[in-house]
């Protein structure tokens, strides 16, 4: 039942309202705890056990903490614990078996098969961070167990995030806030604007993707880079468009959820890009990692060393020290494979790089006489970020690190322009009607996207306009869903990408 | 106010979800053309002239491989139609019966039991009823893709062909069954789910409401059916007042040899077993309900040439026929 789908939409959604507003305010927030553990069994059967464990875990450790701080390790630990086994163990053993057999041809560490609940990468995360503000005293202990599960398990949220913090989002939940026509009305548009970008453009661009991604080998380098572009395209659609479904079933029950994406591909640097993409993730390791790494003794004392013998590699060397293990842990966390890791140290290294090398660019820009405020320098910024993005994303999507390679090498060697205009592109499972379709879809987003980022609201230039006009909009958006989404006869459903995080 | 407005904002929707039907609409009932795989051997029930059924038989594949409405016609001039899909469910059966009423009134509606038993968890057939319901009152969902034809007008020049096979999905493959009896007579039921029963009930109240019998069939197969699933479909069928027969306690009289009359072991009839079921039910009909025999009125004459193509079909080609 993912957020997308008939069941969620139209039965889960709507009787979880009807419940809620049914309700007491005191007592709404027990409906949303009693659909989230349902939705959750719902997608995770008898895992649902994991949730509760982790739950009650968070619940005696945020009270033990606040009393005694020096247990916040352990706590961490021990909440952690069930995510690194279920996770890591496989990868762990299997690297761990393919060292050992260098040495005594031995295997010592024995696979599991093991399933992975759904959102534990989410909601430990979520569980972490509430453990860490009460260490810091930015909140109290919660002591009512139920809206601490709720937290942990609010519907909208379980499955893709956003990450949420128990001070922002706690207030939220617990208001019971009615849902009123405003509040309806404002939610579904952002529901159907976010099924227009995954059913009108990623579900669709999934068959390309994946025609290429599984035979990699037939195809050559232009080939490679049209599906890694088509794949940050379709992530992106995807995983906004789940997260516009998201904040617009909050704001139906009245609750804000924070933002996930910022318009990331307007980003003119990497780091800018990762301000604005997957937010709550790149803001919890800031938080959690960052801050803390850079602020630790060894740390600063090194940075301070560096920073005497030389101003800008002493900033070079701090941000590095600091940025290393957030870079790390975004890898990880993303998965147990090489690739991921690769992912996140591939981002450590651009924003590393850009950070060492700010002087000399800046000596490039003046020697060359680039204006660097001029709309063209910044459109070039804008173009190599995507670039650098799209570059990540093949790692991201490759069915591991040697593939990855291996795809990366094509597009060099294997460059072929004739693709573009010899029919291979309709050989991959689109045809020239699909193309058509994303192009127009992806005009509509784009243009929204670049009033947006001009500092237009969008949805409340569209709540002003005559009411013909406003509802000729949103049947045209409705209508589009319906006709021209990428689902029924010859499409498979697509899973929802990061919920498989 | 406000609630006007919205009431009259989604009735403006749904007139346009109606009405876009139109730019979608199959000209022909191909798979090429957007129709499910699972629907090619039902959906031509709609090509057929209106109100010329007299008997429409819904159910699963046991239905689509167990009867030969041709044979029917040949030997009795019964004009019926198979509404089959593999492992349809009876809420399918119920929209099937919803969509050919628009056009036909059959005096008989035979339902295969099988039926009973085609219900996995809540939450799969809750996404069937939303899918079916959907398609029913907006065939928008179903028929969407067909907007790649807008680019390709040719695509939809087709003319719709009547099925000379009138949903039977022919097979004339032979593989034993040798497990022996498979009816051993108990009192023991097997529960089917209320689902199930739920929109039985439907199918049964809609067909008195357009006054048309109702007939329960059970056709022979040794892998899916049991005395335990009889017991139940009978007890339901006593509940309701419907006629229940159940051809697998009538291997002798069928005179079925689970060596020849099987394509795949006892899972289905081929179409040696299909015509020994054919000719016990044409009689049973013939013998139990006041159907006319068509095969001289002027009006049904093309079911003769549907006939004919019928023999060519099962007589040339050795396999499955696949799509029409």
């Amino acid at each position: 039942m993912a957020y997308h789908t008939t069941l969620y939409l139209v039965l889960f959604l709507p009787a979880s309202m009807i419940a809620y507003q049914l309700m007491p305010v005191k007592y709404r927030f027990y409906v949303l705890l009693l659909f989230g553990y349902y939705f959750y069994y719902c997608i995770s059967g008898t895992l649902i056990i994991y949730i509760m464990a982790a739950t009650i875990t968070t619940y005696l450790s945020g009270l033990l903490i606040e009393k005694k701080k020096g247990f916040l390790i352990f706590c961490i630990l021990l909440l952690m614990e069930n995510l690194a086994y279920m996770k890591y163990y496989n990868f762990f053993a299997a690297n761990g078996n393919r060292i050992i057999s260098f040495i005594t041809s031995e295997q010592p560490f024995t696979l599991k098969a093991m399933i992975l609940p759904i959102g534990i990468s989410f909601y430990t995360l979520s569980a972490a961070g509430y453990l860490i503000d009460i260490y810091y005293k930015k909140i109290p202990a919660e002591k009512n167990i139920g809206k601490l599960a709720l937290f942990l398990s609010f519907f909208p949220t379980i499955m893709e995030g956003p990450i949420c913090r128990y001070g922002e989002l706690g207030r939220e939940l617990f208001a019971g806030r009615s849902i009123t026509m405003e509040r309806l009305a404002t939610g579904a548009q952002r529901i159907f604007w976010g099924l227009f970008k995954k059913m009108l453009v990623a579900d669709r661009l999934d068959v390309l993707v994946k025609t290429v991604y599984d035979g990699y080998q037939n195809y050559d380098g232009t080939v490679i880079s049209v599906a890694a572009v088509a794949y940050t395209i379709q992530l992106y659609m995807e995983f906004s468009g789940c997260m516009d479904i998201v904040i617009g079933t909050g704001e139906i029950f009245g609750i804000t959820l924070p933002e996930n994406f910022r318009r990331p591909f307007f980003s003119k640097t990497v780091s800018e890009f990762w301000r604005r993409w997957h937010i709550t993730l790149g803001s919890w390791f800031k938080e959690y990692v960052f801050y803390p790494v850079s602020m630790w003794g060894p740390v600063r004392k090194l940075s301070r060393t560096a920073r005497k013998h030389n101003r800008h590699w002493g900033e070079v060397t701090a941000a590095a020290l600091g940025l290393f293990p957030v870079w790390l842990c975004n890898g990880i966390w993303h998965g147990p494979r090489w690739s991921y890791i690769f992912y996140g140290l591939y981002y450590f290294v651009l924003i590393t790089l850009s950070i060492a090398m700010r002087p000399c660019s800046e000596k490039l820009c003046r020697f060359f006489k680039l204006n660097q405020s001029s709309a063209l320098y910044h459109l070039f910024q804008v173009g190599r970020t995507f670039l650098l993005v799209v570059i990540g994303e093949l790692f991201f999507r490759a069915e591991g690190l040697r593939i990855g390679l291996q795809m990366f090498a094509r597009i060099f060697t294997q460059f072929n322009l004739s693709s573009f205009w010899n029919g291979t592109l309709l050989t991959l499972g689109l045809d020239r009607g699909d193309y058509l379709l994303i192009g127009a879809a992806l005009t509509v987003v784009f243009f929204i996207s670049l009033a947006e980022e001009k500092g237009r609201d969008v949805r409340r230039d569209i709540k002003q306009l005559p009411l013909p006009l406003r509802w000729s909009l949103y049947y045209s958006v409705m209508l589009a869903i319906c006709l021209f989404g990428a689902y029924g006869v010859g499409y498979m459903p697509v899973e929802l990408i990061y919920a498989n995080f | 106010m406000k609630y006007m407005r919205s009431l009259l904002f989604f009735f403006t929707f749904f007139c346009l979800m109606s009405w876009s039907f139109r730019l979608v609409k199959p000209k022909t009932y191909t798979t090429e053309s957007g129709v499910e795989s699972r629907d090619i051997h039902a959906v031509n029930v709609l090509s057929e002239p209106a109100q010329t059924l007299q008997v429409l038989f819904l159910g699963d594949s046991e239905i689509q491989t167990g009867v030969l409405p041709m044979e029917l016609w040949n030997t009795n001039g019964i004009t019926s139609y198979i509404c089959g899909q593999s492992g349809q469910r009876t809420m399918e059966s119920y929209f099937w019966l919803k969509e050919v009423l628009k056009t036909q009134t059959p005096q008989l509606v035979v339902l295969e039991t099988d039926q009973f038993y085609h219900c996995r968890d809540i939450q799969t057939e809750l996404k069937h009823v939303i899918k079916n319901t959907a398609h029913y009152y907006f065939p928008v969902f179903k028929y969407h893709n067909l907007w790649k034809t807008w680019l390709n007008q040719s695509d939809m020049a087709a003319k719709t062909e009547r099925n000379p096979l009138k949903g039977y999905n022919y097979n004339d493959k032979t593989k034993p069954y040798t497990g022996g009896t498979y009816m051993e007579e108990t009192d023991k039921k097997e529960k089917s789910k209320p689902m199930v029963r739920f929109w039985m009930d439907r199918i049964l109240n809609l067909c008195r409401e357009n006054n048309i019998e109702v007939l329960l069939v059970g056709i022979p197969a040794p892998l899916n059916w049991s005395y335990e699933r009889h017991n139940e479909v009978n007890e339901y069928a006593l509940g309701k007042g419907v006629p229940y027969l159940d051809f697998n306690l009538l291997e002798k009289e069928l005179g079925i040899n689970w060596l020849t009359d099987t394509m795949d072991g006892g899972d289905h009839l081929n179409i040696n077993g299909a015509k020994k079921v054919t000719a016990y039910l044409g009689a049973y009909l013939k013998k139990n309900y006041a159907l006319t025999d068509y095969r001289e009125n002027q009006m049904y004459q093309y079911w003769h040439r549907d006939w004919k193509k019928y023999k060519e079909i099962t007589g040339k080609l050795p396999v499955k026929t696949g799509d029409f």
